[in-house]
């Protein structure tokens, strides 16, 4: 079944990935419906071997399956295996379900596309890939689908490569991707030298030296902040919105991105050997989150909102793994799959209805127009805002809680956190209000054309809907160990808190944005929103979201070119001395030559036993 | 005497196989197809029966100045891959820049022949012997584009520079010779593990030397100079050739010189330590340069003269590895096969494009290929991705290799700065396939043009890639087993 798993998606690339390549040779097209039955039928199979699979898992919690011996180097060897536990249980199920609704999802909105073939085949590969990061049984294993998921991403980020901006997102996300993976493989170098090993299996019992385990944790973090877009490597996941939006639901909302969640959850028992690297974890997924929410609130691109959004939920799930509440953080993952999924999609059913339109300043009265996106996306606004009974409810306040009363979290960690889960409210009651309430302020022929989305894509939609519902009463689907409570804050003071948090968000934004048309003038008018931010929050919003912006601006991105330049520099230094005659090669190797010897000598001296 | 033929058989088919060609192409100089079809049945007999006896025990023959073992004739039956593959895969090539003559076919099997004795030379005479016969037709054949004079200018540097190597080496070997009265390398083995020879200042001096010049062969920072200018300038299957063959047979010859004497022996610690620091600062030089200088070049050419610099960087740490009591050497023999398979599909790619007068092959030429030829696209990236390391291709695994087998012997820092410039020159790597894949054609593009044969060796070459890629397993089992040094 685990085999199998892995194999459905694989055979959909195959398929559609040579069926594509002999269209292209004949000048045939490719049929989206077809391939898209195709790609989705191979995710669905994968669901269902994924059921299995988890019906199936002894008692003992896990299972391991060897495929084939795939290197052995010295005393070390390393199968190709893969190992279903509770915590790759769920994610696989997270990746095929989600995955196979995204799927279905996209048969629909790819079908004018002419590259849909190609479009199917890369959806399969990443998910193959995805499913072989979450089963892996060794660490290059993991690797090897940390690599393949950014590789997928790329090119599917790059799809619509017509567009200029596309192309540049693909490679930043690519660059930022390889800072992060340059942590990981170092990391892995540091895990085989004190445990002889690279199974998981053994890493994950390996109990390192002080100084050791906390640049263990910090290159693990460096890979994670790459690939789930954490401060300071964030800014490539709002570009990477360049892409199809089913790609944003399933990549950068629900699976990849929350795979540094997963890695830091599988390693748990060597991450929280480190006190220090947990701190550092905590208190950057916490600036993540408020940040970048901050930054949410004043983007106006549906997509935007949304991809800032998600950076800032996943600041969430890293504070709590910070705090030592893997399970917590874990249990996010799941829910937010679920809703941000649903948001996504959503927002591609009104992008798709309003044919290319993504101002949510140019939208506006879609209740009557989309009723069923309306009534699901409202669904996943209740949820991500925190809503009890809805999913996001349970998920963020068992984050609040842990940032609160375990032995690592803080006031101010959960201050932060509840200021984020505010401005969370905010912006998506915003963009709620905005899309589906009011009076258009779009054309009118727009307006009178948007329709609602066909079957297929409303099917996800309705389900994704019911499990960002009802998905929360599952509880926390993974037992990791918990964090000691040391404060003996009551949970229901909490809860109380956390939603009455989320009601004043939502609140404001609701009398912002409801008194009376928001014409697009107004809405734009940067004054207005300035005074009106001054108003709430004394100026310091507006100056953080600019400070963050500059910050992004001037000091990441100069440093970005400030290592261009000076690799550039050094380039050219090096090449100045590639003058083109052999003479000056001559000297140049005698003068190597010369040093090299006296190098030689003074070693001679330096010992003196020759 | 029977015996002696029977073991340098695939040495003696080769040889003779060169004579034949060189009289085919006297005979018919109309036409060049006998002298491709002579050197392509030589090579093919020459690499089927040095694979027939590959498990055969290792013998010295001719008075043990040359041993045929698994690791000549592995070696050997690699050269005639490579020969065969550039052969097919060069081919409209040479025809497109008119220099498709006969002698190209016997000078290449010359080549081959000096590779293949070199790495199989037990005295250090032998060897030099071996070197000058794989050099001098390599000089010829950087020459090849006569009307150009960027080839020509590439023949004299490659010549200078070559002759350097060769007068370093035998002032070494001289020195060699001085100190141990022996040119045989278990002669020299033997003697270096005496108590009273121990720390010989004249050996130490010598061995270095020698050192010196197989890094000047190699081309290890900053030794590098000639090499991107000879790489511009030879005509491309030359240059994919000199790039595979002569790297693989340099590299060799250079870990198996670096354990000549038994340096683990006590009172060779001080010269020992002197070896690793060279061997550490060339390979730090080799990284920075090589991964740096690449970001900046616009001709493909350069832009491999570079990566394999680099290259030679990551060699040495495995190099620098196996001078650590108990490290074998298979990281390095693994490194250099995998750099082979994909190396030869690059270069007879990029012969693939179409001349473009006084420019060789430009960034520019491969903008918007996605839509002419999809097909060598996806060839492109796979051969790029492995040479950036990417999993998925055997480039990733050979690194790893490299990089795990450094760990071990605490060499930390250096695997870090490596794995840095790995990333670094990833971009350099990746930059031409965004090219290919998301940037319209430039006007002044080249076109491309492959031919049957040519796309045959690439594919061949990107299985491989990706096949050992996933499953690496078994070649190196096999490179693990064979004895490099003594």
């Amino acid at each position: 079944m685990i085999t199998s798993m892995i194999l459905f998606p694989l055979a959909g690339f195959i398929i559609n990935g040579f069926w594509t390549l002999w269209a292209a040779r004949n000048g045939s097209r490719v049929s989206s419906r077809v391939s898209g039955a195709i790609a989705t039928s191979a995710m669905l199979a994968a669901f269902v071997s994924a059921w299995l699979a988890r019906s199936q898992l002894p008692a003992s919690g896990s299972t391991e399956v060897e495929i084939f011996r795939w290197f052995t180097l010295g005393s070390l060897s390393v199968d190709f295996k893969l190992r279903l536990d509770a915590l790759s249980s769920l994610f696989t199920l997270v990746i095929t379900g989600v995955g196979a609704l995204i799927h279905l999802y996209s048969v629909s909105y790819m079908e004018e596309d002419e590259g849909a073939g190609k479009y199917f085949a890369y959806l399969n590969l990443f998910c193959f890939m995805m499913l072989n990061l979450v089963l892996g049984g060794t660490l290059p294993q993991v690797f090897l689908g940390w690599e393949g998921v950014g590789l997928a991403s790329y090119l599917l980020i790059g799809f619509w490569y017509r567009e200029e901006a596309n192309v540049s997102a693909g490679q930043k996300a690519f660059v930022m991707n390889r800072i992060g993976d340059l942590g990981f493989l170092i990391a892995m170098f540091i895990g085989y030298k004190y445990s002889g090993s690279l199974d998981l299996a053994t890493i994950e019992k390996v109990v390192l030296p002080a100084g050791v385990g906390t640049s263990f944790v910090l290159l693990v973090f460096l890979a994670c902040t790459g690939k789930s877009a954490q401060i300071p490597l964030f800014t490539w996941l709002p570009d990477a919105m360049a892409g199809p939006t089913p790609v944003s639901a399933l990549i950068h909302a629900a699976t990849m991105v929350t795979s540094g969640v997963y890695l830091l959850a599988r390693l748990s028992p060597v991450i929280s050997q480190s006190t220090t690297g947990m701190t550092v974890i905590a208190g950057i997924g916490a600036a993540t989150a408020l940040i970048t929410a901050i930054i949410a609130c004043f983007q106006s691109d549906i997509k935007k909102v949304l991809a800032y959004s998600t950076v800032s939920q996943l600041g969430f799930m890293f504070v709590a793994c910070g705090v030592g509440a893997f399970g917590a953080g874990v249990f996010h993952v799941m829910t937010h799959a679920f809703f941000k999924a649903l948001l996504f999609l959503g927002a591609g059913s009104v992008i798709h209805g309003l044919h290319g339109e993504q101002d949510i300043f140019k939208m506006g009265g879609l209740k009557k127009k989309l009723p069923v996106t309306f009534w699901t996306f409202t669904a996943g606004w209740a949820a991500i805002l925190g809503m009890p009974p809805f999913s996001g409810f349970f998920s963020k306040d068992e984050i609040l809680h842990q940032a609160l009363v375990s032995g690592s979290g803080s006031v101010i960690l959960f201050s932060v956190l509840l200021i984020a889960a505010t401005l969370t409210a905010f912006y998506m009651t915003r963009l709620y209000w905005l899309v589906f309430f009011g009076g258009p302020r779009m054309d009118k022929s727009k307006f009178d054309h948007a329709h609602e989305s066909p079957v297929a894509m409303a099917l996800p939609l309705v389900v994704l809907g019911l499990l960002s519902l009802a998905g929360g009463f599952a509880g926390e689907p993974v037992h990791l160990p918990h964090p000691e409570a040391v404060r003996s804050t009551p949970a229901w003071i909490i809860m109380v808190v956390s939603v009455l948090a989320a009601a004043v968000g939502a609140t404001i934004a609701y009398r912002r944005y409801s008194a009376g048309a928001v014409s697009p003038e107004a809405a734009r008018d940067v004054f207005r929103i300035d005074s009106i931010y001054s108003s709430l929050f004394g100026g310091g919003l507006k100056a953080t979201a600019s400070a963050t912006q500059w910050l992004e601006e001037r000091v990441v991105q100069g440093l970005i070119r400030l290592v261009a330049a000076i690799t550039d520099l050094s380039g050219n230094m090096i090449r100045v001395l590639q003058v083109g005659s052999a003479q000056a090669y001559l000297l140049m190797m005698i003068i190597g030559l010369v040093v090299m010897v006296i190098y030689f000598l003074k070693g001679v001296a330096q010992y003196g036993n020759f | 005497m029977n015996e002696v033929i029977q073991t340098l058989m695939p040495w003696l088919i080769l040889a003779a196989g060169i004579l034949v060609t060189l009289l085919v192409s006297v005979i018919r100089v109309e036409s060049k197809r006998p002298a491709q079809f002579s050197a392509l049945a030589t090579l093919i007999l020459t690499g089927t029966s040095a694979i027939q006896t590959l498990a055969l025990p290792g013998e010295a023959v001719f008075a043990g100045s040359i041993e045929i073992s698994s690791l000549s004739r592995i070696l050997l039956a690699l050269f005639s891959l490579i020969g065969i593959l550039f052969i097919m895969g060069g081919d409209r090539y040479l025809t497109k820049e008119r220099i498709h003559l006969s002698d190209y076919y016997h000078l290449l099997l010359i080549m081959i022949l000096g590779a293949g004795v070199m790495v199989a030379a037990k005295d250090l005479v032998v060897l030099f012997i071996a070197l000058e016969v794989m050099s001098l037709p390599a000089y010829t054949l950087a020459g090849f584009r006569r009307s150009d004079s960027r080839s020509n200018e590439a023949a004299i540097k490659y010549f200078v520079l070559g002759g350097a190597v060769g007068a370093v080496f035998l002032l070494g070997a001289a020195f060699i010779f001085g100190a141990t009265g022996s040119t045989q390398f278990p002669a020299i083995y033997a003697w270096s593990r005496q108590p009273a020879t121990a720390g010989n200042l004249l050996f130490a001096a010598g061995h270095f030397l020698v050192l010196v010049a197989f890094l000047f062969k190699v081309a290890a920072a900053p030794f590098h100079f000639w090499k991107p200018d000879v790489y511009e300038g030879a005509p491309t299957p030359v240059t994919g050739v000199m790039s595979t063959l002569v790297a693989v047979a340099s590299f060799v010859t250079l870990v198996r010189l670096v354990h000549l004497p038994a340096l683990d022996t006590s009172g060779w610690e001080s010269y020992l330590s002197a070896v690793k620091g060279t061997v550490r600062a060339l390979a730090v030089i080799s990284l920075l340069v090589g991964s740096l200088v690449i970001i900046t070049q616009k001709n493909l050419k350069r832009l491999f003269a570079y990566s394999s610099i680099s290259q030679s960087g990551y060699l040495m740490l495995g190099v620098l590895a196996s001078l650590n009591p108990g490290q074998g050497i298979s990281q390095v023999l693994v490194y250099l096969f995998g750099y082979v398979f994909a190396a030869v599909g690059l270069f007879v790619l990029l012969a693939q494009s179409e001349p473009r007068g006084d420019t060789g092959v430009e960034l520019v030429d491969l903008t918007g290929l996605v839509k002419k030829s999809p097909l060598r696209t996806a060839l492109w990236s796979v051969l790029l991705f492995s040479m950036a390391g990417m999993p998925f291709t055997v480039g990733f695994f050979t690194k790893y290799f490299i990089f795990l087998s450094s760990v071990g012997t605490g060499e930390a820092p250096l695997v870090i700065l490596a794995a840095l410039c790995a990333v670094v020159s990833a971009y350099a790597y990746l930059r031409p396939i965004g090219l290919m894949v998301m940037r319209e054609a430039d006007p002044g593009a080249a076109q491309w043009s492959g031919g049957f044969w040519s796309q045959f060796v690439v594919i061949v070459s990107v299985i491989l890639v990706v096949f050992l890629g996933l499953m690496p397993n078994a070649m190196i089992q096999y490179l693990k087993g064979i004895p490099l040094i003594h």
